[in-house]
């Protein structure tokens, strides 16, 4: 997979603008998601996404990739977030920005299945992290990078990641706690199959 | 278990997830799992959340409508793509190259010629870069001229006053047989009749150079003249005649001179015949005209010399008794 996707990226390096839409049609929809959940906001998502598409595009012959594509897409992602972020604070004031926490995604959709059901409780749990610990879990899972290129990053020591990934996770779990008895029947499930 | 301790497991159990953990670590988390079912379930619903984590999907972004609006910005982005050409669109391309040369060389090299002769009359031609050249009468001028270059060659035959502008654009120069006269800014004349043994070369403004390409000549200053003696291709300098462009310019300027050579210098310049009569002809003149008509010159000397001027049709007679 992630020499599929190395490849992948080596023809675009090289111009190839078939590759590129091959790259996007894959990520654009987790991107957009990963963008969502910082911005909070499905058409600046977008926007994010796209654009980081088009720079990378037009950046493409300086890009050196030392991860993985996935987690180097991510990344560009987050930077890009962070960024719009930073722009709205001096648009906006601050206060309406860092807290709706909770209340994200809290329409039920009707055709969510049990599983469905339980990965968008999961993916609610994220977005109701606290802000640091939040962005230290979703560098850690979806852009895969080690504890250290994380502390790097956040300029934080690696003691506090780890402390943060810890935290993040035993918050989510007692948030779902509720749910676990469905996560035992769910593998119990998954087991009997 | 208390909060430092439970703090402590929390992040055991996340390095062991993400896989950073130690293998000390790893027995410690076991040992701890293995204290009670409780713990061990902490630990399989945390991995469970982490392998199950994700953004949401209640929103769904459509990645080909995106496409399709980023796609145009993608095309206009040239920049860094490696350009690959098949051989034939190189051996084009080298086609065009050097079919682009030849009309760019064949451009520069196009060289206008025009070809002046007068007969019995002067002539004064513009050339395009409001160079004016005079042709004597009997002379013959053929013109090579390179816009692009900025040279212009004259061959000559005759005598002709060659006339260049201040703001100099065009390097001319003077081709008389194997001599060539270089300007340097200037208003010269050159006299080259092939029937004669000199070239004469009568600087009126300016500098020029005359010289073969086996010899380097010399250099004249306005009010000098170059001669150059076609037997011997000798050069050799002299004070230049005043009146040398009048047949262009019609001013003449004389000073203490005979009235002989005045009369001769105006009949050539005016095509008619003036004769002398009586003890005249070595009467001294001193005077300036400036492109005045033959008859207002002969009466000025006229009144002057104290003469009489007859005109029969064909030519003029002046005539006297002597000098004042």
């Amino acid at each position: 997979m992630q020499s599929k996707d190395q490849m992948i990226f080596q023809s675009i390096k090289s111009g190839d603008e078939k590759a590129l839409e091959m790259l996007f049609k894959e990520y654009y929809q987790p991107l957009c998601r990963y963008a969502n959940s910082y911005l909070e906001d499905p058409d600046d998502a977008e926007e994010v996404v796209q654009n980081s598409f088009i720079k990378l595009w037009e950046k493409k012959a300086n890009i050196q990739i030392q991860s993985s594509v996935k987690s180097y897409l991510y990344q560009i992602i987050r930077n890009a977030c962070l960024n719009e972020i930073k722009h709205r604070k001096v648009k906006k004031n601050y206060g309406d920005m860092v807290t709706q926490q909770g209340e994200v995604h809290s329409e039920a959709s009707d055709q969510t299945t049990l599983r469905g059901e339980l990965e968008e409780k999961i993916a609610i749990a994220i977005q109701s992290l606290p802000q640091q610990c939040r962005l230290i879990f979703t560098m850690s899972r979806f852009e895969e990078l080690k504890y250290q290129e994380i502390a790097d990053q956040l300029n934080l020591s690696i003691k506090t990641v780890e402390n943060q990934m810890g935290k993040a996770l035993k918050l989510m779990r007692t948030q779902l706690q509720e749910y676990l008895p469905l996560i035992a029947l769910l593998l119990h499930i998954i087991l009997e199959k | 278990m208390s909060e430092k301790e439970e703090f402590y497991i929390d992040s055991l159990i996340a390095k062991y997830i993400v896989g950073e953990i130690s293998p000390s670590e790893e027995k410690e988390l076991k040992d701890w799992c293995a204290l009670s079912p409780e713990n061990q379930k902490m630990l399989d619903d945390e991995v469970f959340i982490f392998e199950k984590a994700n953004l949401g999907n209640g929103k769904n972004f459509d990645p080909d409508l995106a496409w399709n609006k980023i796609q145009p910005k993608i095309k206009n982005a040239p920049r860094g793509k490696i350009i690959s050409f098949p051989l034939w669109k190189i051996a084009a391309g080298f086609i065009l190259i050097c079919a682009v040369s030849f009309l760019i060389y064949q451009q520069i090299n196009t060289t206008d010629e025009f070809q002046y002769m007068s007969e019995n009359q002067v002539e004064t031609q513009t050339l395009p870069d409001q160079t004016t050249i005079s042709l004597n009468r009997e002379t013959e001028v053929s013109i090579e001229y390179n816009e692009h270059k900025k040279t212009g060659l004259i061959k000559l035959s005759g005598e002709s006053l060659v006339s260049i502008p201040p703001d100099k654009k065009v390097n001319w120069k003077v081709q008389v047989d194997q001599l060539l006269i270089e300007d340097i800014g200037t208003v010269f004349n050159v006299k080259a009749y092939p029937e004669s043994p000199i070239v004469e070369v009568s600087v009126v403004e300016g500098e020029v150079r005359m010289y073969l390409e086996s010899m380097e000549g010399i250099h004249l200053l306005a009010g000098e003249k170059g001669v150059y003696d076609k037997t011997s291709s000798n050069f050799y300098k002299e004070e230049a005649e005043a009146n040398v462009a009048s047949y262009s310019t019609r001013s003449f300027s004389y000073f203490n001179q005979d009235l002989a050579s005045v009369v001769s210098q105006l009949s050539e310049v005016y095509q008619t015949s003036i004769l002398l009569e009586g003890n005249i002809e070595a009467c001294r003149l001193t005077v300036e005209f400036e492109n005045e008509d033959l008859d207002t010159i002969l009466s000025i000397i006229s009144e002057t010399l104290n003469l009489e001027i007859t005109n029969n049709g064909k030519e003029i007679i002046l005539s006297g008794t002597s000098c004042y």
